[in-house]
């Protein structure tokens, strides 16, 4: 953001042309996110079966009224993945949220005592190198002992991923805080008598959340596969839950069979959500400058005036 | 330069593992003694007895869970000085041996995979640089636009798919060897020991049953290796280095050779970067193959609450994590010198 003020600043002609906002390329960013966060949404419109309560009878083929077919206890299949939808979607975003508000709090925390003295840069350096170390234990084998010793919950889980994801933001944060923290504004603030809190919250954080909230989308990807992976071991998730991954790994045997609509239909619902998270989380980022230009300079604009 | 000047740059990072792992182990007693539940309690609700106070007692001794913090963690130290990580309670064997037994085989799945990956990245990296082929440039530069990370064991069931139910030409994904046989065990690693014990009609089986997993790990981690062989090929190409050995008369073989060399490094970066993704991949890989493995203990551990095989579990694939990055920081240096650490060059 801090660019594009410079930009225009330098640029004053070709600011009218940077207002109009992206729309093509915007849409063509957020359009699978929007289609997965729409489908989990509207997923009880779409659902025709309840997908927790056997419908039919077992192992029915896909046909007009059970489009997916039916699983190995009668339930429909295409109910289930919709719903699956909407179990990654709720993990997804509540991984996505809590990541990156930690990481931005603790990154931001880190950035800052490095430059200062005594028991706070000692504790920033502390919660650095555990950080360092936690990222180096793989994602799946942490969330399978996070869950091992909590029991298998909601909670477990958004844990276990949240403190294996949560590295990221940290990371990418601490390199805006220490980017910014030279800044003149700073000074100023500082200069000014401003607590040293405030400074943070005020001036530091709003400059330097950027890249942790561009980071957003890959969270809500990885999110989605550590899930699924989670599901698909048996971990985790308990039994009707319509997971993507539990549902993967309950219908291998019938698959063995040729029964194989239990089993494809939720990965590959996997394989697109993962695939569209992906293109977004590389767009975004992309159309991201554009669409901080076309709001930031009116909003300029009207401090302007005021 | 004196033989320690030369080599110090490895014998410095070698020696940083060992300070590393009891920093990382102390961190994971903390970190699991930090997590909100209490093991004791899970594991009691796993348990078909009722309910008393000693049964309780015994597990939270049993556990290591006695006494306050710091004693558990000078009992830890303790042990782990030993090279012990405590006992399992579900098969009451040491916990390094019920992991160690099983790292093998899960290192043999990863090393095939990233092996072939590797091998892949190489023959497609040299491809691009030898033919100037539209064409075929494009089609490789497509291939690294499916750098994701769609999880390997949903690759694996579209292989399953097509090529056992359907076509039915690979046996069906139910271990290492057909059903009733067990493999021979010497070193741990499945094909070497069928190698070594000469089993070689098993050892043909193992193989037509690696086809498919080591075949999705390849897919799924080529382009990733692929994306980063791919850019660093494009930059060491405009290199004034690669000009001048062109305008110096070097031969074509020694130029392909010298790009090739200062591209690898990236793709040996992600090799380090991917390899906790690798290991939660092969637990998926293993479980969907029937492979047994590590992933088997890991699950077998959560399903009765085995605090101390969840412990060690993490903390023995984490030493092998650190281990696999040494190797990385190592060869890294070892293509390129200007990585090592106290060498100055023009870019740094």
């Amino acid at each position: 953001m801090a660019e594009t003020h410079v930009s225009a600043v330098l640029l004053p002609r070709a600011r009218a042309a940077r207002t109009h906002f992206p729309w093509g390329g915007a849409a063509a960013a957020f359009l699978p996110l929007i289609v997965i966060v729409l489908v989990a949404v509207l997923a009880p419109l779409i659902a025709p079966h309840d997908p927790e309560k056997t419908v039919a009878d077992t192992r029915l083929a896909p046909s007009g009224e059970f489009w997916f077919g039916t699983d190995s206890v009668g339930m429909d299949v295409f109910s289930r993945v919709v719903f699956g939808a909407r179990i990654a979607v709720r993990f997804g975003i509540t991984v996505a949220v809590c990541a990156t508000a930690i990481g931005i709090l603790v990154g931001t925390f880190i950035g800052l005592s490095e430059r200062s003295r005594g028991i706070q840069s000692a504790l920033g350096g502390a919660l650095n190198r555990v950080s360092d170390y936690i990222v180096a234990i793989p994602d799946i084998i942490l969330a399978i002992v996070v869950v091992g010793i909590m029991g298998a919950s909601d909670l477990s889980l958004l844990i276990a991923i949240v403190l294996t994801l949560v590295q990221a933001p940290i990371k990418l944060t601490r390199m805006e805080v220490l980017r910014v923290r030279n800044e003149a504004y700073l000074e100023a603030a500082e200069l000014g008598g401003e607590s040293r809190a405030r400074a943070a919250f005020v001036h530091v954080i709003p400059n330097s959340i950027g890249p942790a909230m561009r980071n957003m989308p890959l969270i809500f990807g990885n999110c989605v596969i550590i899930l699924a992976s989670l599901g698909f071991i048996g971990v985790g998730v308990n039994a009707p839950t319509p997971e993507w991954g539990y549902m993967i790994s309950s219908g291998l045997s019938d698959l063995m069979l040729g029964e194989w609509w239990e089993t494809v239909f939720p990965a590959v619902f996997v394989f697109l959500s993962v695939l569209g998270i992906a293109y977004s989380s590389r767009a975004i980022p992309r159309v991201w400058p554009r669409i901080a230009a076309a709001f930031s300079t009116p909003s300029k604009k009207r401090k302007n005036l005021a | 330069m004196s033989w320690y000047q030369r080599n110090k740059w490895w014998m410095v990072r070698v020696m940083r593992l060992p300070v590393d792992v009891f920093v990382f182990a102390t961190l994971a007693f903390f970190l699991i003694r930090l997590l909100p539940g209490d093991p004791v309690s899970v594991a009691l609700a796993t348990i078909n007895q009722p309910k008393t106070p000693e049964l309780e007692h015994n597990l939270r001794i049993q556990m290591g869970l006695d006494g306050s913090v710091w004693d558990q963690l000078l009992r830890f130290w303790g042990n782990l000085l030993h090279g012990s990580l405590g006992t399992s309670l579900d098969t009451h064997l040491p916990v390094t041996r019920e992991v160690l037994d099983r790292l093998p085989a899960t290192i043999e799945i990863i090393m095939l995979g990233l092996g072939g990956a590797f091998v892949v990245t190489m023959v497609l990296g040299f491809l691009y640089i030898r033919f100037a082929n539209e064409g075929l440039r494009r089609f490789i530069r497509l291939t690294t636009g499916f750098a994701t990370s769609v999880p390997v064991f949903v690759v694996a069931i579209f292989g399953i798919l097509v090529f056992y139910v359907i076509l039915g030409w690979l046996p069906a994904p139910l271990g290492r060897v057909a059903s009733g046989q067990s493999l021979p065990l010497v070193t741990g690693f499945p094909l070497l020991d069928e190698v070594l014990t000469g089993n070689f009609a098993d050892l043909g089986q193992t193989l037509l049953r690696y086809v498919l997993p080591v075949g999705a790990m390849i897919l799924t981690y080529t382009p990733n290796l692929l994306t980063q062989f791919v850019g660093g090929l494009d930059r060491e190409l405009a290199q004034t280095a690669t000009r001048f050995q062109v305008a110096a008369g070097a031969s074509r073989q020694w130029i392909y050779f010298s790009v090739m060399r200062r591209s690898v490094s990236s793709v040996v970066v992600i090799f380090g970067l991917f390899f906790g993704s690798l290991i939660g991949g092969a637990v998926t890989i293993e479980s969907l193959f029937g492979f047994g493995g590590l992933g088997q203990l890991g699950i077998r551990a959560v399903s009765t609450a085995d605090f101390p095989t969840l412990q060690g579990f993490m903390i023995i694939i984490v030493v092998f994590c650190l281990v696999m990055f040494v190797a990385v920081d190592l060869v890294n240096m070892w293509l390129d010198p200007r990585r090592r650490p106290g060498v100055s060059s023009e870019e740094s």
